[in-house]
């Protein structure tokens, strides 16, 4: 990749870093308190928040929070604000990575449980909202829906998962790589990045973990739109390319 | 079709391509996509230069009513030219989200130097300052 160029030297991080990625947008009432909460843990975690085109302080407060805050001109959307702190990591040189939400969903207390996996030789792990632990609950509708794209992701992925669209994940280095050169940007990313990294050969695990209801925002779930979502991601999951592990960009 | 027809699609036509090849000279059009139009502008004044013709085809192909091979060519190449452009946008659209990705880091990045520099020296930094090559990596977080 081009960008790896000699601007690693200048920004080189401690191997044992793990980066936070977290998208944001007018997050300014739930990003300090889930900040001090991934903060307070005793893991060496860097957040790098990145601001995706607010109109409230977020980036100010990211920073003054003890994050790093990439601000993007406009807004992206979730998938490009995510592929921007794809692309920092790799560019930094971290090996491993958090996706973690803004809005106080995810409990920075599950980070642990969630890395664990990659020391045992996993490329990517998602924490599921209904392998097990805590009480999270969806409406019958939005339940009826994730059934089919569980089964078209089963299909695809050629393995189960029960929570395709958690955002809670952790990466090691070969799949950072991938996600910062292409990372589904439209809505429902996670959904897709899952089933990218599968069919690229990874060795993709899910662990159970707890997550509370939103504190702050407003989910994105018209029904409607959710409707053409699914169809949309439906369509775009079957022509997901199974290609061979991609090891020689990383060593790059 | 009446020769009073063919005269009006043919001055139409003489219209369009001058104002195609106007823009190009002005550069407000790339010469890739008026290509695409000269090329059913060309299309359009053989057509209308040789009257038998466009009859003349419709009877080979079997269609009865010849304007409807009129119809269906144009059409066959508007959404041709659409197809092109939306390919053209998605192309575009891809470019587009690259750079901001990449502003936003080397944003953040320049600041990161910014402060290094302020730090680092009292005095403002003259010409050719030379960064920091070794020792002095910031630390990305404050």
């Amino acid at each position: 990749m081009s960008t790896l160029g000699p601007t690693m030297k200048i920004h080189a991080v401690a191997p044992d870093r793990i980066i936070v990625i977290m998208p944001a947008f007018n997050e300014q009432e739930a990003l300090p308190s889930t900040l001090a909460g991934l903060l307070a843990t005793p893991l060496p975690l860097d957040v790098v928040v990145i601001d995706d085109g607010s109109s409230d302080d977020t980036a100010a407060i990211a920073t003054a929070n003890g994050a790093v805050c990439l601000q993007l001109p406009f807004n992206l959307g979730i998938g490009g604000a995510l592929r921007t702190g794809f692309r920092y990591a790799v560019e930094l040189g971290y090996q491993r990575g958090i996706q973690f939400d803004a809005d106080g969903q995810h409990d920075a207390s599950q980070i642990e449980a969630l890395l664990a996996p990659l020391a045992e030789g996993a490329d990517m792990v998602v924490g599921s909202r209904f392998a097990g632990a805590g009480d999270y609950r969806v409406g019958r509708s939005r339940g009826f829906a994730m059934n089919i794209l569980r089964w078209a992701i089963r299909r695809l992925a050629g393995q189960r998962f029960t929570d395709t669209s958690s955002g809670f994940r952790s990466f090691g280095p070969e799949v950072l790589a991938l996600f910062a050169a292409e990372y589904p940007i439209e809505y429902m990313d996670s959904v897709e990045a899952l089933v990218m990294s599968c069919r690229a050969g990874f060795d993709v695990r899910e662990v159970p973990t707890v997550m509370h209801e939103r504190t702050g925002g407003v989910a994105s779930n018209r029904s409607f739109r959710l409707a053409y979502h699914y169809v949309r991601v439906l369509v775009s999951l079957a022509n997901t390319p199974k290609a061979q592990r991609r090891v020689a960009e990383t060593s790059a | 079709m009446s020769t009073r027809a063919h005269v009006m699609l043919a001055i139409l036509v003489a219209m369009a391509i001058f104002v195609i090849i106007r823009l190009v000279r002005r550069r407000h059009l790339k010469a890739k996509y008026s290509l695409l139009w000269l090329t059913l502008g060309g299309f359009m004044v053989v057509i209308a230069a040789v009257p038998g013709l466009l009859d003349w085809t419709a009877a080979r192909l079997g269609i009865y009513y010849e304007p409807t091979l009129l119809i269906l060519l144009g059409l066959a190449l508007i959404l041709l030219i659409v197809m092109h452009f939306s390919y053209e946008l998605s192309r575009m659209e891809n470019r587009v989200r690259t750079l901001a990705e990449e502003s936003a880091i080397l944003r953040h990045r320049l600041g990161v130097l910014e402060r290094l520099a302020e730090t680092s020296s009292d005095q403002p930094v003259d010409s050719g300052g030379e960064p920091a090559d070794s020792g002095g990596e910031p630390d990305p977080l404050p």
